[in-house]
């Protein structure tokens, strides 16, 4: 009985340990390529308005792997055509403060590690080229990035 | 109460697990809209030369003389030419009347001689070179009356090409 308290006592603090463990990303901007012609390519930097941006928050200082999710291609509203996209070493950039001047770039194709303090926020922006053909179709394209966020082990 | 406290423990074990890879996710959407890339070029004026009293003069669209216009937007897509004609050329207050008595024609490669007329006067619908290029001829005709003023006469022949 005496083990069955002492179990039941560590699920009880790994539960609480679970809800302080909190963390959260938080999208701040979509990314917008604007309006464009076809044939030549359409870029936007990390510290363009158009860059999408992301914000991390974690209550706890903790080690964390930022993954993210880049779209080969945009497409069409009915899906039947495709626009592709690409990333290079300096697409992205983070921050523990909002402030262009001190960015850091990463490579987005790449997973990051960062070491989160306590409360401490994380600025994440995402750039990226389309490459529309001169045969192009003439519609609008949208495109996904999905940002991870993964709690490491603590060493 | 043996196997509940192994079944504690094993959830006890998975918790932390889930603690150790807990994730969390935000998307972004991203969106671009793409205009057809297109401009119009005048590559010739149409021009009547020297005119005679009392004589008309028609310029063929397949005509050296004849006014040449270069469309370049997307690939081998379908755009509308719309054209529109004076009813005068003008030299100050002098009019001289300008009429339209052949379609005009249109071709993928800048060569008149192996063109389509459009199917009216004012244009109709053509489909792009591989390249996005159109070329696109007109001709007209003009009449000078026996007692015409003298003089360099002149009018605009507007072009519009829309394409999807």
């Amino acid at each position: 009985m005496k083990s069955f308290c002492i179990i039941f006592f560590l699920i009880l603090t790994n539960a609480v340990c679970y809800c302080q463990a909190d963390l959260t990303v938080i999208k701040i901007n979509d990314f917008s390529f604007g309006t464009d012609f076809g044939g030549r390519e359409k870029r936007i930097d990390h510290s363009d308005n158009g860059a999408a941006k992301f914000q991390i928050q974690s209550k706890n200082e903790t080690n964390v792997m930022i993954t993210v999710l880049l779209p080969r291609f945009f497409t069409s509203t009915d899906e039947t055509a495709r626009l592709p996209a690409s990333f290079t070493e300096r697409s992205a950039a983070w921050s523990t403060i909002d402030d262009v001047s001190s960015r850091i770039s990463f490579d987005p194709r790449q997973p990051l590690s960062l070491s989160l303090k306590q409360n401490q926020v994380i600025y994440i922006w995402i750039g990226g080229t389309l490459h529309p053909s001169r045969s192009q179709r003439t519609c609008k394209y949208s495109g996904s990035i999905t940002l991870t966020v993964q709690i490491l082990p603590r060493n | 109460m043996k196997y509940i406290k192994r079944a504690l423990l094993f959830i006890f074990l998975l918790s932390s697990t889930s603690i150790a890879q807990r994730t969390v996710s935000a998307t972004a959407m991203g969106s671009f809209a793409l205009l057809g890339y297109s401009t119009v070029t005048r590559l010739a004026d149409l021009n009547f030369g020297d005119l005679i009293l009392g004589q008309a003069t028609i310029v063929l669209p397949t005509d050296a003389q004849a006014a040449e216009f270069l469309f370049n937007g997307s690939a081998n897509t379908a755009v509308q030419v719309t054209i529109t004609y004076p009813s005068t050329l003008t030299c100050g207050s002098n009019t001289m009347n300008f009429t339209m008595p052949n379609k005009p024609i249109y071709n993928t490669i800048p060569d008149a001689t192996t063109a389509v007329e459009f199917k009216k006067k004012t244009g109709g619908t053509a489909t792009t070179s591989a390249d996005g290029d159109l070329y696109v001829w007109v001709g007209g005709r003009v009449r000078a009356t026996a007692n015409q003023a003298a003089g360099s006469y002149s009018g605009i022949i507007d072009i519009v090409v829309v394409q999807p």
